[in-house]
């Protein structure tokens, strides 16, 4: 609308500007150029009817009183040929007569005609007589009269170019006056439609504006999330699809904190009901060393593995901060593992690791890190292998690097499955493992292989059996 | 085999363990299941003599709700309490249909409260 608006003032204001210069044209060119013309051949009938004066003190020079009378009847050509308004055919001769018309000055193109004819037959007269001067009596003198009244006809054809001059002018400025009008008009138009497409726009955008702000807002209150069905192709409906995305991408990871603090707390509350049970039997009951035995075991073997949850926890959290610490120092990595595999076997007594380490492989490393990590692993293989099975544990060389590969069979697990225990919050719970282990280690563990400048990578040998393979440079 | 017996549904062993020493005090016995499966076919087996159910909230391989349902529907009259470690135990009670709730960690008395309770003569 706004462009359709400016278009036609534009259109307007062209057409104006193109008849003001044709108008200005027509002046200068019909109008302002005959006067000028008529001026210069009043002077010449002046000098002609002074020289006729002057003839019977001092003899006239005639070759100038011809060339005068000449000039004038050259005047006189070019003015019917050009500026006559009578009988001219041009667009510019109609146009003019419609302007007289309108005027109410027909009468001028008449006059035009007199004038033009006294010119005529006056000069028709001159030059006769300067034709025939020193013959039939005819002397410079004779021509006084015929050059007084060439002038009063030339006098009388300025003034009818003087009288269109008011009429041109007075039509110049009634054209003028009426582009201002129709530009004025289509101006207010053009308002007046720009102002009824923004009320338009602003009811039809507004509500949805409206509805957009109000979902905001219900879900940063209530963390509620409803699709907003915005089925158009408008930008708006880019902008409510992009909420939706957002606001379903901020609701999947808050339903995901949710499932991980849940289960978390699961790990850390189930734990502490056993070590709580068994210490208040254990004092209910002291003489009986079977619970005592076992309510120790318990506080030992939990303490251990929440101490190692907790630590998962804490270097995730610094991980996801990319703040993960980093302290390399000489570490024996065939001992570290050893040493992890029976903390787990202690805190898993069901499981059994048949470890196989190639001796006394050292490697710069963060000790702290990688003894996280070795415990991820097996505690994650330990979660989800079949019960029952041994889990393998082997470290070797291989070329540059230290391969630590962890291979256990767990059939209820598929193999994409093992990839997204990768995730920052995953958990698993899986039926023949033993429960429900949050993941944050496998996370941590990636993150913690990268930091050494090595890998973690997920496998799948057989239908059957998983493989989690470390590789570090050595 | 004693008359009365007592189902524990967790996937925890030490805790089936330590609701297995407080329970046999009371003169109960315990039927133990790591998995849903497990315990509807104890309970099943043991109809007549289950007097209390003890579901544990995250269990593997299953939906807690579903579970919770199908126990209920076979264990009729029996009750059936649901062992939770969450924040809120009543919503986490309530989203699988059960009315009573243990929170995880509880106090011995607690569950000793639960298997009186549950005994012959206070089943009504």
């Amino acid at each position: 609308m706004q462009v359709a608006t400016a278009a036609i003032l534009l259109a307007v204001a062209f057409a104006a500007y193109a008849r003001l210069a044709a108008d200005l044209a027509f002046m200068h060119r019909y109008v302002l150029a005959p006067v000028e013309a008529i001026s210069e051949a009043m002077e010449h009938a002046a000098q002609l009817k002074l020289a006729a004066e002057a003839a019977p003190k001092r003899p006239p020079d005639m070759t100038l009183m011809t060339n005068w009378a000449r000039d004038v009847g050259h005047f006189l050509e070019r003015y019917r040929a050009e500026w006559a308004v009578a009988g001219n055919m041009t667009d510019d001769a109609l146009r003019f007569r419609a302007d007289l018309d309108r005027a109410q000055r027909g009468e001028l193109v008449a006059e035009e005609r007199a004038a033009t004819n006294d010119v005529g037959r006056s000069l028709e007269r001159i030059d006769a007589k300067l034709a025939s001067i020193g013959s039939n009596g005819h002397t410079a003198a004779s021509v006084e009269d015929d050059a007084r009244d060439l002038r009063t006809a030339l006098r009388k054809l300025l003034r009818v170019n003087v009288a269109f001059i008011e009429v041109e002018n007075a039509a110049i400025e009634r054209r003028s006056r009426n582009t201002s009008r129709w530009m004025l008009l289509v101006g207010l138009l053009g308002l007046a439609g720009a102002l009824a497409l923004g009320v338009h726009v602003h009811q039809a955008i507004a509500p949805r504006i409206r509805r957009l702000v109000k979902e905001v807002q219900r879900f940063k209150d209530l963390g509620v999330h409803e699709r907003v069905l915005e089925e158009g192709r408008d930008e708006i409906a880019i902008l409510a699809n992009a909420l939706d995305a957002g606001f379903a991408a901020i609701a999947a990871q808050d339903r995901d904190r949710e499932r991980f603090l849940a289960i978390v707390a699961h790990e850390l509350k189930t734990p502490m009901t056993s070590i709580l049970g068994f210490s208040e039997l254990a004092l209910e009951h002291p003489e009986n060393t079977q619970i005592r035995a076992r309510a120790l075991g318990l506080v030992r073997s939990h303490a251990c593995r929440l101490g190692r949850l907790i630590d998962d926890l804490l270097l995730a959290a610094s991980t996801r901060s990319g703040a993960l610490p980093f302290r390399p120092q000489s570490v024996d990595v065939s001992a570290l593992t050893e040493r992890v595999a029976s903390e787990v076997t202690l805190t898993m007594p069901g499981r059994t690791f048949d470890v196989d380490v190639a001796r006394g492989r050292h490697l710069l490393a963060d000790e702290h890190l990688l003894t996280q990590a070795v415990w991820a692993l097996l505690t994650y293989a330990a979660a989800i292998a079949e019960t029952g099975r041994p889990i393998s544990v082997r470290l070797e060389p291989e070329g540059a690097r230290l391969r630590l590969e962890v291979a256990f069979d767990a059939p209820f697990v598929r193999a994409e499955e093992m990839e997204q225990a990768f995730a920052p919050f995953a958990s698993v719970q899986y039926e023949g493992g033993s429960g429900i282990r949050s993941a944050v280690g496998l996370f941590l563990c990636r993150e913690i292989a990268r930091v050494h400048g090595g890998t973690l990578l997920a496998m799948n040998p057989t239908e059957v059996q998983r493989m989690l393979v470390l590789e570090l440079p050595a | 085999m004693r008359d009365n017996a007592v189902l524990i549904v967790d996937d925890d062993e030490d805790l089936r363990d330590l609701v297995r020493f407080v329970v046999e005090a009371a003169d109960f016995d315990v039927v133990e299941a790591s998995t849903c499966r497990e315990a509807m076919a104890a309970l099943q087996a043991n109809r007549d003599r289950i007097r209390l159910v003890l579901l544990d909230y995250f269990m593997p391989g299953m939906d807690p709700a579903a579970c919770a349902r199908e126990l209920c529907r076979l264990a009729g009259p029996t009750l059936v309490v649901l062992c939770t470690a969450a924040a809120n135990p009543a919503v986490r009670a309530a989203e699988v249909g059960l009315s009573r709730w243990l929170a995880k960690p509880f106090e011995i008395e607690a569950l000793e409260r639960l298997v009186r309770e549950a005994a012959p003569a206070n089943v009504r």
